[in-house]
């Protein structure tokens, strides 16, 4: 049974590689070959759908052209491909080849030494490990699955898994999407039973340390009936890794009447492009919530999708972007309106400075079936100085009447008043810049843990260090 | 035909399901002016929305009848058309459409029938002229870039025009000077006079009743009616302010 | 012969599954030069200097030029000398069964005014392509008003396309109407390259039955203190689309700037489809760019305030929809215009 699929597979290459010129060549530059992900598969122990399924991503992959509009992606080197999904982890395996400025990130955000090895991905697993069993614990005595996503493919949730994994964001999305289904590799499964409601945010950023980890890595969580979960992925200190492609997935279902909240603070090293896909589908009367604040990474495309598919479910999006020296930074949200009286808020923020790049791209989607539906979608962007770039791409198809839709952009620098106003309190320069783009980006800090505010505060003090001439 | 306009029994209305009105009732006959006072936050305008129809205010148990037929499940077009008026606090704008255009279409809407230009064009000027408005306001734009004092009158002018049985003021005088205020009254005079409509005059203060004869006047408090009186009381709660009858009101609710 | 155009391409574009990057023609039969009545003075052809208006970047694009070209026509030249003030209308009349492209070239000197009315009619039964493309000059301190008012039949293709480059102080006041035709494709870029230069346009349509309206408004802001104010208003019922590209771009250099984009439109029933990408596009950090955008139904709050004076939904609407149309007719300024554009709002409300 598998060997035909494997034939009928490579006759489709093939097919392909006649119509489409250009596909093929690639391909065989890539280096990313079927043997490598067979490998990555026998390694995994997959399941044999999850076998095929990496297969068929992997030939999605080939076919697909990489995109045309947001910012390039040049300096990602696709024919050699292969380096990224199997990185060399020899060479991260030293704290002395962390480079120094990230270790003088840790230094100065006050991160604690054994977390900094950590988070560079060199340590070994000290206190992270024993806090994650210990939450685990706590939310598990609530019948809350938290576990990581591989092993749960062969326990009792597998068919859980295999009935939603990649239904939501399939191979087809975009390029990335295929690489992901062709070589993911761990991440977290949580299920939160009907009912159920977690009073502690579940953190995924202590599971990302997993060796060869956290490039691919696969979030899939189920919020059913009338549950409550906040979820938090990531955190503000940089994460250092060799291999500087990341496309990793997110799939989130919230049941009716369920509420899921899901923030990610991100902040990759700047040598990373992150191409990273997340999508939630609500249910009747259920409630997506995402905090978004992007600071890391060379390049980044990221744009969390909601699916409104139950009458009355509604979607918040609230997100900061924060690109400085070397970043291009295209992030926003999608949303799709798919059922009568249904409503999403945007509220974003992006801020551009030494050069640096930061685009808001969005999308507002209202089907027929959307009657009653309401959006509303406010971005503003702050320019530090006159050789960044800030630039605003909203979108908005609207095909029901009886909705209202409201948007407004706003782009704009720092008051000169408002800096002068600080400095006659006795405040300088450089703080009062930093103070005032902090007050900028309250529409995310505020709907943080306290401790995660605090953190992403003190990065963008960091950020704005040295900003005066 | 009795002489009763408007009969509302034991009303009770809940906006964003905040009940705000508790078993008003209260009788209008043909030719009389009533006024409706109370503090803020009483209830008043939510009744002048409610008799109008406004969707967003929800009749919860009670009846409104007027002119002689049960009304409160009438969309708010059909109670216009039946004779009822309300001037808006806050009348909305619209670029674009002209005052006059505006009024002719709805006269034309109320009357079903069309109405020539020249008898509407004579008809307007005798009305603003009354007012005091500049005949230029017929050729501008509904309400758009109107002063405060200009949109009261365009309301009067309004109402003037579409000759309603009931007029129901809300707050019209609020945020005029003298003057303005003199010319709204006169023009609620002319409609008193010419028209023996009805009146319910909604206001928390006594400027615009110096000149007009009241009939009847009602205490609101907390969304009930807890006092009745003749034109008097309209002095006295001048004189006093609403201490006595908020006073009590606490004392009915306890 | 008939070609593919491409037009309206987005200033950047975004996902293509939202299908808003670019409008496409396919099949355009080449048109003949059409034959304009031109009340008002007109450049002779000799000593006329084509090269400032081939640079000139317009809202359509570069496969306008093709359209063009393959046409033949030659364009009306309008001059108006240093400080002089004119007023022209241009008449354009498309004859039954045929296709037909008018070029303009207007070069405005340093301190002049020019009021520019431009009225497109056509055949209401028999359809066909109408195109127009206007590429201005505007020197300094120059103001021209362009007025375009778009009421051709029921079947027809319109195609009208704007250029404009805008020295120190200048200034491109344009208003529109679009209330015919099948399918309209209309777009304009001012290149605001002066100190102190500005747009100021205002855009109104009526989507009705199933009409098709796809729009690109560029602002290039280059000059210091530039300024634009992009306004596009209007009406979508029973099967109509619209799609609305606005773009303010702030290049390096136009410190200063101001770029204000707003955009209103009435969805009055189910079926219609209304797509608007409005861009801020911003490489300069001293500027000021706002974007707003309200869509939807009527208003509850108006909706009850005119009802209450006894006019049914249906009648509110209607009169909502033509006040719509009324406003940005009244920033036309010309009684003759009007008064045409009112005459075809009659047959359109009746």
């Amino acid at each position: 049974m598998k060997e035909k699929t494997y034939v009928q597979d490579i006759d489709r290459n093939l097919y392909d590689f006649r119509n489409e010129e250009g596909a093929d060549t690639f391909r065989l530059q890539s280096g990313l070959t079927r043997e490598t992900v067979e490998q990555i598969s026998r390694e995994k122990n997959d399941p044999e759908w999850m076998h095929d399924f990496r297969l068929r991503s992997l030939e999605i992959y080939e076919q697909m052209p990489v995109p045309d509009w947001g910012p390039s992606i040049e300096g990602l080197d696709m024919s050699n491909i292969a380096t990224y999904v199997r990185p060399n982890t020899k060479m991260s395996a030293s704290w002395e080849e962390v480079p120094e400025d990230i270790k003088d990130t840790f230094e100065r955000l006050g991160i604690p030494q054994a977390e900094r090895t950590s988070l560079a991905g060199v340590g070994a697993q000290y206190d992270s490990e024993l806090v994650y069993h210990n939450v685990r614990e706590e939310v598990a005595a609530q019948g809350v699955i938290y576990t990581d996503l591989e092993s749960a493919l062969h326990g009792e949730y597998a068919g859980m898994i295999q009935d939603h994994f990649m239904k939501l964001v399939t191979p087809r999305d975009h390029k990335f999407a295929a690489l992901h289904g062709a070589v993911w590799s761990g991440g977290s499964f949580v299920y939160v039973p009907k009912g159920v409601k977690v009073e502690i945010p579940l953190q995924s950023y202590f599971r990302l340390n997993a060796p060869g980890a956290g490039q691919f890595e696969h979030t899939l969580i189920l919020v059913d009936e009338g549950a409550d979960l906040h979820f938090i992925e990531g955190c503000s200190a940089p994460k250092y890794n060799v291999a500087n492609l990341h496309a990793g997935c997110v799939e989130l279902f919230v049941a009716k009447n369920a509420r899921l909240r899901y923030s990610t603070i991100e902040n990759w090293s700047k040598n990373m492009y992150n191409l990273n896909t997340k999508r939630a589908q609500v249910e009747e009367g259920g409630v997506i919530e995402w905090v978004s604040g992007s600071f890391g990474s060379h390049v980044s495309y990221l744009y969390p999708m909601s699916i409104l598919k139950g009458r009355g479910a509604r979607m918040e999006f609230t997100g900061i972007t924060f690109a400085g020296r070397g970043q291009n930074l295209d992030t926003g949200a999608k949303v799709v309106h798919a059922a009568p009286d249904t409503a999403s808020y945007m509220n974003t923020r992006s801020i551009s400075k030494d050069g640096g790049i930061s685009t808001f791209r969005s999308s507002v989607v209202m089907t027929k079936n959307a009657g009653g539906s309401r959006a509303s979608v406010s971005c503003q962007s702050l320019m530090l100085d006159d050789i960044s770039r800030s630039d605003t791409i909203p979108a908005m198809d609207i095909r029901a009447a009886n909705v209202d839709v409201g948007h407004e952009a706003k782009i704009g620098r720092i008051s000169d008043d408002a800096v002068f106003y600080l400095m006659s309190r006795g405040i300088s320069e450089e703080d009062a810049r930093a103070m005032i783009v902090s007050g900028f980006a309250d529409n995310v800090s505020k709907e943080l843990p306290l401790e995660y505010a605090v953190e992403m505060n003190n990065l963008i003090q960091l950020e704005m260090k040295g900003s005066i001439g | 035909m009795s002489d009763l306009l408007l009969e509302v029994k034991d009303l009770s209305v809940n906006v964003e399901e905040k009940d705000i009105l508790h078993g008003v009732s209260l009788s209008i006959g043909r030719g009389e002016t009533h006024v409706l006072m109370g503090p803020n936050g009483a209830g008043k305008s939510t009744l002048g929305y409610a008799l109008m129809g406004n969707p967003n205010y929800h009749v919860q148990s009670g009846e409104i009848w007027f002119r002689g037929e049960r009304i409160d499940g009438l969309a708010v077009d059909k109670r216009a058309k039946a004779g009822m008026f309300l001037s808006f606090q806050n009348p909305l704008e619209v670029p674009g459409l002209t005052l006059s255009g505006f009024l002719r279409n709805a006269l034309e809407q109320v009357r079903g029938s069309r109405v020539k230009y020249s008898e509407f064009r004579r008809e307007l000027y005798r009305n603003m002229d009354l007012l005091q408005m500049d005949r230029a306001y017929g050729n501008r734009d509904l309400n758009v870039g109107f002063s405060g004092g200009e949109k009261k009158k365009a309301e009067i002018l309004q109402m003037l025009m579409l000759r309603p049985a009931l007029a129901i003021l809300d707050e019209t005088d609020s945020g005029l000077d003298v003057d303005a205020v003199r010319m709204v009254s006169q023009g609620v005079e002319a409609y008193q006079k010419d028209m023996d409509g009805g009146l319910l005059i909604i206001t928390h203060s006594t400027r615009i009743l110096e000149a007009l004869h009241v009939d009847y006047t009602h205490i609101m408090v907390n969304g009930r009616i807890v006092c009745t009186g003749d034109g008097s009381l309209v002095d006295e709660v001048n004189r006093d302010g609403f201490e006595r009858f908020t006073a009590g009101a606490e004392e009915d609710s306890q | 012969m008939a070609l593919d155009l491409t037009v309206n391409r987005l200033s950047a574009p975004t996902w293509h599954w939202l299908g808003m990057n670019d409008h496409t023609l396919t099949g355009i039969d080449v048109p003949i030069p059409a034959c304009p009545s031109v009340e008002g003075e007109t450049a002779p052809a000799e000593g006329w200097d084509d090269s400032p208006f081939a640079a000139i970047q317009t809202g359509m694009g570069r496969d306008m030029d093709l359209l063009v070209r393959e046409s033949g026509a030659e364009p009306v030249r309008l001059n108006v000398p240093a400080g002089e003030e004119r007023t022209v209308r241009i008449h354009l009349c498309r004859g039954a069964g045929e296709n037909q492209l008018l070029p303009v070239e207007v070069l405005a000197r340093a301190g002049s005014r020019l009021t520019l009315l431009m009225d497109y009619t056509s055949d209401q039964d028999e359809g066909g392509t109408l195109a127009v493309r206007t590429r201005l000059v505007l020197e300094e301190n120059a103001q021209v008003k362009l007025v375009q008012l778009q009421l051709q039949g029921d079947n027809d293709l319109a195609l009208n396309d704007v250029g404009a480059v805008c020295a120190d102080g200048a200034k491109l006041r344009l208003v529109q109407l679009f209330l015919g035709a099948a399918e309209t494709c209309s777009g304009c870029c001012a290149a605001l390259d002066g100190k102190k230069s500005a747009l100021e346009a205002d855009t109104g349509y009526l989507g009705r039955n199933r009409q098709h309206i796809d729009f690109n408004y560029v602002a290039l802001h280059r000059g210091k203190g530039s300024k634009s104010e992009l306004r596009a208003s209007g009406v979508l019922r029973d099967a109509a689309r619209k799609l609305l590209r606005g773009t303010i771009d702030f290049q390096k250099g136009a410190a200063g700037a101001e770029g204000d984009e707003r955009e209103e439109v009435l969805l009055l029933n189910e079926g219609v489809v209304n797509q608007t990408v409005p861009l801020i596009l911003c490489a300069e950090e001293d500027v000021e760019g706002n974007h707003g955008a309200t869509i939807g139904q009527l208003d509850e709050d108006l909706l009850f305030y005119l009802m209450s004076r006894g006019m049914s939904a249906g009648a509110v609407e209607n009169m909502v929809a033509r006040a719509r149309v009324e406003a940005i007719c009244q920033q036309i300024g010309d009684e003759a215009a009007e008064g045409q554009l009112h005459d075809y709002l009659e047959e359109v409300f009746q």
